[in-house]
């Protein structure tokens, strides 16, 4: 059975454990597609500040990410053409409205990602992507790694 | 003494009274600045202008660029705040000929500072205003929230306004509300706060509209040194307090109103909860809110 994963990508330890915990399934990799999604977040009027390198270095740094993610995959013998890297620099609201939106328009079946623990205020104040996605989505697996 | 003249108002501090601001093509001669009234203290906000307006002899305030930032902790979680007059000046658009909002019109100096010309709001703010009234709690409850209810559900539906409209009110407070006299709504004033709030934009706001809400069905805000220091009207709720009786985000500020008051209803009490330690569950919109509110109201107040 054909299987297709959207794997979110960021900066973090939980993310990079998502990653790891995903590489060491036991696919059967001719029917698992992977796609490796990283959404820019809006960029803050400070960022806004800091001009157009800052936006390309940023852009070059995450290709780079994607494609060092897919190389860990790869290296767990899925096969290169089966995984695919999505950068999106759309100007959603927030991380998780893009994840929801790009869920959407692809056609996955499991969507996984890396989730950092939080005081409850910490939640309250910063919201929770995880949470978000668990409210917004239906008939979806979603795959939240702490 | 003739004033001086400004056109570039980057320099606010030396702007003082008797000289003339000039925007655009209009002229008016400042009469002193604004101050912040906070907890018995008093600082004078130098980029905010008293001012007449020669032309009509209209008394405004003159809010002038000043891009302060700093980080803020709230229950150990950093919040960066910053003030953004060109947010200001695009809700004056936005919100012009709404009974909500402050009015007033927003210029640029040659130098690209913005400059807000803003109608003063007459009235107490809605922290004197609920402080002014004596009367004990369950007579107010009855006699005096269910108005005051009414209009704050009006006061957050304006801010619902903001919100669809992708701007955050940015400083919700109870003094940022003030009871208009000429015509009894409450309405909103001073939105050029903002603050960094990556995944729940709102946050900030609706913890605002939270406070304001206890505040009202409380009539001023509980703490626990007045708790555990005024037993003549707390009675022994000291020895009956938890963790979670209190604010999610302010440790001592009491929340669980039906401890005090056992004569708020269930309902009401409960939507006070979602902002205390007790909560799972979070507002994320002002629809959320506003849809418990209003249930509240046409259950108990209408």
């Amino acid at each position: 059975m054909k299987h297709s994963i959207l794997i979110v990508i960021k900066d973090s330890v939980s993310s990079r454990e998502a990653l790891e915990y995903i590489s060491l399934l036991p696919f059967c990799k001719e029917d698992v597609e992977i796609t490796l999604l990283h959404i820019f977040r809006k960029t803050s009027m400070s960022e806004e500040l800091m001009g157009e390198n800052f936006t390309e270095e940023e852009t070059k740094k995450w290709q780079k990410q994607l494609e060092n993610a897919k190389e860990i995959l790869i290296s767990q013998g899925l096969l290169p053409e089966k995984i695919h890297t999505k950068l999106v620099s759309d100007a959603y609201p927030t991380v998780a409205d893009g994840i929801i939106d790009q869920f959407k328009k692809g056609s996955y079946g499991t969507l996984v990602l890396g989730h950092k623990k939080k005081s409850r205020a910490e939640e309250f104040v910063k919201g929770d992507i995880s949470i978000k996605l668990l409210r917004n989505l239906e008939g979806v697996a979603i795959l939240s790694i702490t | 003494m003739t004033g001086r003249q400004f056109t570039d108002t980057s320099d606010f501090y030396s702007i003082d009274c008797g000289d003339k601001i000039i925007v655009a093509d209009r002229v008016l001669t400042v009469t002193g600045h604004e101050w912040e009234r906070r907890f018995g203290i008093e600082d004078p906000k130098m980029w905010v202008k008293r001012a007449v307006e020669d032309a009509t002899e209209q008394k405004k305030i003159v809010k002038l660029s000043f891009l302060e930032s700093f980080y803020t902790t709230l229950a150990g979680v950093k919040i960066r705040c910053f003030r953004n007059p060109d947010k200001e000046g695009q809700i004056l658009s936005l919100v012009r000929d709404h009974p909500l909002f402050m009015q007033g019109e927003s210029y640029h100096d040659p130098k690209g500072n913005n400059i807000r010309i803003i109608d003063i709001v007459r009235g107490p703010n809605f922290f004197n205003y609920i402080n002014t009234i004596r009367m004990d709690h369950r007579q107010y409850f009855h006699e005096v929230l269910p108005d005051i209810f009414k209009k704050l559900i009006k006061a957050f539906e304006a801010i619902r306004f903001l919100h669809i409209n992708d701007y955050r009110h940015g400083d919700i407070r109870n003094d940022h509300l003030i009871f208009q006299r000429k015509t009894g709504n409450y309405v909103w004033i001073d939105f050029d706060y903002d603050y960094s709030a990556t995944e729940n934009p709102f946050a900030m706001d609706l913890f605002g509209l939270g406070n304001i809400l206890l505040y009202a069905i409380g009539k001023g805000f509980h703490d626990l040194y007045m708790i555990t220091h005024n037993t003549d009207f707390y009675g022994d709720l000291q020895d009956n307090l938890e963790e979670r009786d209190f604010s999610l985000l302010d440790k001592w500020r009491f929340i669980n109103l039906r401890k005090i008051y056992p004569y708020i209803p269930k309902m009401v009490n409960d939507v006070l909860m979602h902002f205390s330690k007790r909560s799972n569950v979070y507002y994320e919109t002002i629809d959320e809110l506003l849809e418990d509110i209003n249930r509240c109201y046409y259950s108990f107040f209408a």
